[in-house]
């Protein structure tokens, strides 16, 4: 479990806006094939948890900062 | 045993010329039904890291653009097998409704208005009204010529919604020129163009 916390953390502290806007397009959306193929992947909800704060700091951070 | 599937997009037809996929692997389309299943042999789920997400990303999008019409996939779905049948009629207008299209991110920054509290159906009304940002009408008047679709998505906190527009492929560039000077009521940031994450069907087992 800590090494999947710190999965998540090292890609939400170092994210920047195109990341996040990345993120929130390929973990929360686009058809899911099957309910368990992502259970496979480590870390998912953790990041997920996080990630609309980020989306609002980042934003803030960055307010005249044209996204790709 | 074949080995897993790390599944990228859904299409209807393939694409032409071999595609590389997040790791390099060529991208197969595999048939499934009446749709092929864009996909690359992998030994594993992908590590979730910036690194794969963004490669994702980068072989969804290369997929969207030699293709008329594709619904991504999430990232991480790796599979035994590809099996779609019971949700034909879903992904087949799904895959109407982005052919040929792309998709503009807005993100809308601000507190959302109280609701009105002096009855039951007035407080359920200020809410229903306040979640369609009337805020944004000058907004869709202004980029109506472009947009084929919208979806909103409503969060919490400062981030008070993303809105989802399908436009026209190659439009983007008119998408964002129509946006300059406009005086909204509240903050909107754009991205984009992007493949059409948010017009594919959620959830579907």
């Amino acid at each position: 479990m800590r090494r999947r916390e710190e999965q998540a953390m090292e890609i939400l502290e170092g994210a920047d806006q195109s990341l996040l806007d990345v993120i929130d397009h390929v973990l929360n959306k686009g058809v899911l094939v099957s309910g368990e193929a992502l259970l496979g992947v480590a870390g998912v909800d953790l990041i997920y948890l996080r990630l609309e704060a980020l989306l609002c700091a980042a934003d803030r951070v960055q307010p005249r900062a044209r996204k790709k | 045993m074949s080995p897993p599937l790390n599944v990228y997009a859904l299409a209807d037809a393939p694409p032409a010329g071999l595609l590389p996929g997040a790791l390099g692997e060529p991208v197969r389309a595999l048939r499934a039904g009446p749709f092929y299943a864009l996909a690359g042999e992998v030994d594993r789920p992908p590590e979730l890291t910036a690194e794969s997400l963004r490669a994702h990303e980068a072989a969804v999008r290369r997929l969207f653009e030699a293709c008329a019409a594709v619904l991504p996939v999430r990232f991480g779905s790796v599979v035994d097998q590809v099996d779609f049948s019971g949700r034909e009629a879903e992904l087949l207008e799904a895959l109407e409704l982005v052919r040929g299209r792309e998709q503009m991110t807005l993100r809308v920054y601000g507190e959302e208005p109280p609701p009105d509290r002096r009855s039951g159906r007035a407080y359920l009304e200020s809410l229903r009204s306040s979640r369609s940002l009337p805020e944004l009408d000058p907004l869709r008047a202004a980029l109506a010529p472009l947009v084929r679709a919208e979806r909103i998505e409503a969060r919490k906190g400062p981030l008070r919604a993303s809105v989802y527009h399908l436009i026209d492929r190659g439009s983007a560039p008119g998408y964002l020129g129509a946006m300059e000077g406009l005086k909204l009521a509240v903050r909107v940031s754009p991205s984009g163009p992007w493949p059409a994450w948010s017009f594919a069907p959620e959830a579907l087992r």
